[in-house]
């Protein structure tokens, strides 16, 4: 009976303690020296012949892979139109750091589809916690997808809020299924496309000047 | 008990005034209660829809920040606008009438503004007076998690923010909201005019309604108590309602006036019927003798044989013809009295007397109880002499044979008092109610003027000729005024 108390607390536990560690994640508060995203995202001080290099390589890697389905297909080919347009905007190294961080977004969407490839479609018991911190975050971003396709730079943009919802649509589907690891990846996968987006608005609609108080 | 209603138009017309005031001022009072609470409310909801918000965008900001970094690190302003702009559009969303975005108090710079739910372009933008109470909003932001409120009154409305910060970054929203009061303080000192004019208005109309209403009641009344007196009298013209209820009166007036012209007409035809009735059968029984004597008087004369008989019957029925035509003219034209104050018991003697053939005839007994010695009263004694024969022949009539008839003569009160009675059956109740018309009789023989001319002779001594038959018999009583009224002498 102890034993099985014991058993039981140290479960209960472990499972607090996966679901927090996400929680602190989505709460954490940007500084000064707020941890940035990946590099890829954002060029930094990096030249651009690098982030050329390694984004063509990442896109030919994406590629290489068999039976594409149409999702990745559709990020593939956005990847690849974003990084030919990041190649005809070298003397901006802004506009190009925008598109290298756009087509590395559909790239890491495309990651994620191919990695739901590869996980099992069973109900799990962990992660709940996290999943379902991040969806109301997805969903959030996905209503953001029209608001940056409506400032215009993306011929596409329909195909991006379309397939940024359907994502979404299916995270909710696996969560609702208790797939809590593949509705992490379609929600990631819906938040790279309306990030890919934002940067698509940032490296193209020159914004009027901000209101001051001075 | 009975509430004590108001009769009067002015205790009436204070009440209604007073009673406008009342509810105008009550209406006022609620106007304003309602205005005062519908904007506490308006307020309240403005600042929590304004809290709800900026919270809102402090979760959205952070997760998208903690997801793919500061997302102004490292990018050009243009750039940090579109990350900020897409957070708050996508949060006011939600929100309606309620701007709002981010402040970076390092550079007091306004940034990733956005009312998504703006109506109009111009709505759209901020003010110079926005601008300031978004620096002030921030400013009052502290460092924590507390969310900083804050409200000011700017033109017309009424500014309320809400702002809580997230790093180096504020995040504000506001919502400008129209207050209800100010229009109305605005134009305060029209409703003031108009509230004053309107009340003005009701005063002098309930005044003005009050006047009419006295002026045209008592026109009325007074035109009433006037018609009472002299009915050809008609009411003066009144404007208004009232003015229909006195022409309504004054058409009852003429039409009463005309009826009663018709039914005296009537009564002159009903009575000249009576007459020319009346006399057709006074005058027939005589020409009848006169011509039977004439033809008599014929035959003899045919024959040789004289005889005055035959002509004195024709004299005598002529007479009589004169006696009933002078009888028409006595009741036609009115009776002049010649009074002076005399005793009754010889008026009373010389009566008897002219009665007595017909006395005899029967067998009548006239009793004078009572005469008071001295009883005397201004009379026209030959006029008061036929009454009492006419009297006494009617009782004579009635009696039957060896019966008796009484007399008495006293004084009653202010006048003298004289009762005939008869021991004959009493009157029936259908002869009663005309027992004093003229040309109405029972006895074939009759006139139909005795009474009536008698009870004429009386009214015009300014006293009363009445009778008595309740059981059997009929008491004739006369009252005659000892002494001669004022209206009289005049």
């Amino acid at each position: 009976m102890l034993k099985l108390i014991l058993k039981r607390w140290i479960l209960t536990s472990v499972l607090i303690c996966m679901g927090t560690a996400p929680v602190a994640r989505a709460f954490q508060f940007p500084t000064s020296s707020a941890p940035k995203g990946p590099d890829i995202w954002q060029p930094g001080d990096r030249k651009w012949p690098d982030w050329l290099d390694e984004t063509t390589k990442r896109l030919e890697k994406s590629k290489s892979i068999s039976q594409p389905g149409p999702e990745i297909e559709f990020l593939q080919a956005r990847a690849s139109d974003l990084l030919e347009r990041a190649k005809s905007s070298r003397e901006n190294f802004f506009r190009f750091g925008r598109f290298i961080a756009a087509a590395n977004a559909m790239l890491e969407a495309s990651d994620r589809m191919v990695w739901l490839r590869k996980t099992e479609r069973t109900p799990q018991d962990h992660d709940v916690w996290g999943a379902g911190f991040m969806l109301p975050g997805c969903y959030f971003r996905v209503r953001q997808a029209e608001f940056f396709a409506s400032l215009g730079g993306e011929k596409n943009f329909e195909q991006y809020v379309t397939w940024s919802k359907s994502f979404y649509q299916q995270a909710r589907v696996a969560f609702d299924a208790h797939e809590y690891q593949r509705a992490r990846l379609y929600g990631d996968a819906s938040s790279f496309i309306v990030f890919a987006l934002e940067c698509i608005a940032q490296a193209n609609v020159q914004m009027p000047d901000a209101p001051t108080t001075k | 008990m009975l509430w004590p209603a108001p009769v009067s138009f002015r205790a009436q017309a204070f009440i209604i005034a007073a009673a406008s005031l009342a509810v105008a001022c009550l209406a006022a009072f609620i106007v304003r209660d309602v205005i005062f609470a519908t904007e506490s409310k308006l307020l309240a909801d403005s600042q929590q829809l304004c809290i709800a918000a900026s919270q809102e965008l402090r979760i959205q900001y952070q997760e998208r920040a903690a997801y793919a970094g500061d997302p102004l690190k490292n990018l050009p302003r243009d750039a940090q606008e579109i990350s900020l702009m897409g957070i708050s559009a996508t949060v006011l969303k939600a929100y309606k009438g309620i701007k709002g975005g981010m402040f970076l108090p390092e550079t007091d710079r306004i940034m990733g503004y956005a009312y998504p739910t703006a109506i109009s372009g111009s709505e759209s933008e901020l003010t110079e007076i926005e601008r300031i109470f978004i620096r002030s909003l921030a400013n009052r932001s502290g460092g924590g998690e507390e969310i900083a409120t804050k409200s000011e009154w700017y033109d017309r409305d009424l500014i309320v923010g809400a702002a809580v910060r997230s790093g180096g970054m504020v995040l504000w929203t506001m919502r400008r909201v129209p207050v209800l009061r100010y229009p109305l303080m605005g134009t305060q000192r029209w409703w003031l005019a108009a509230l004053v004019f309107s009340t003005v208005l009701g005063v002098g109309g309930i005044i003005t309604i009050w006047y009419m209403l006295h002026s045209g009641v008592a026109g009325i009344r007074h035109g009433l108590r006037r018609l009472e007196d002299n009915f050809s009298y008609r009411l003066p013209l009144i404007r208004g309602d009232l003015g229909q209820v006195a022409q309504a009166i004054n058409r009852m007036a003429e039409r009463r006036a005309a009826l009663e012209e018709k039914l005296r007409q009537q009564d002159r035809l009903a009575a000249l019927g009576k007459v020319v009735a009346g006399v057709a059968h006074e005058v027939r029984n005589p020409l009848n003798s006169i011509k039977l004597t004439l033809q008599l008087l014929d035959r003899r004369l045919k024959k040789g044989i004289m005889a005055s008989n035959e002509v004195e019957e024709c004299l005598q029925e002529i007479d009589r013809l004169d006696m009933i035509v002078g009888r028409l003219l006595a009741f036609g034209r009115p009776i002049m009295t010649n009074r002076h104050m005399q005793e009754i018991e010889p008026l009373i003697h010389q009566a008897i007397k002219m009665v007595h053939e017909p006395m005899q005839n029967k067998s009548i007994q006239i009793i004078v109880n009572e005469v008071e010695k001295g009883l005397g009263a201004d009379v026209d004694g030959p006029q008061i002499i036929q009454v009492l024969i006419n009297l006494l022949l009617n009782a004579i009539e009635a009696v039957p044979s060896s019966g008796t008839v009484r007399l008495t003569a006293e004084s009653l009160g202010p006048n003298v008092c004289i009762r005939i009675s008869d021991e004959g059956a009493r009157i029936p109740d259908d002869v009663r109610q005309h027992v004093f018309d003229a040309y109405y009789t029972t006895k074939p023989n009759g006139s139909g003027l005795g009474l009536s001319v008698s009870r004429e002779i009386v009214a015009n001594h300014g006293g009363a000729l009445e009778f008595e038959s309740e059981f059997s018999g009929t008491t004739f009583i006369m009252l005659l005024p000892i002494e001669r009224s004022r209206a009289d002498e005049t």
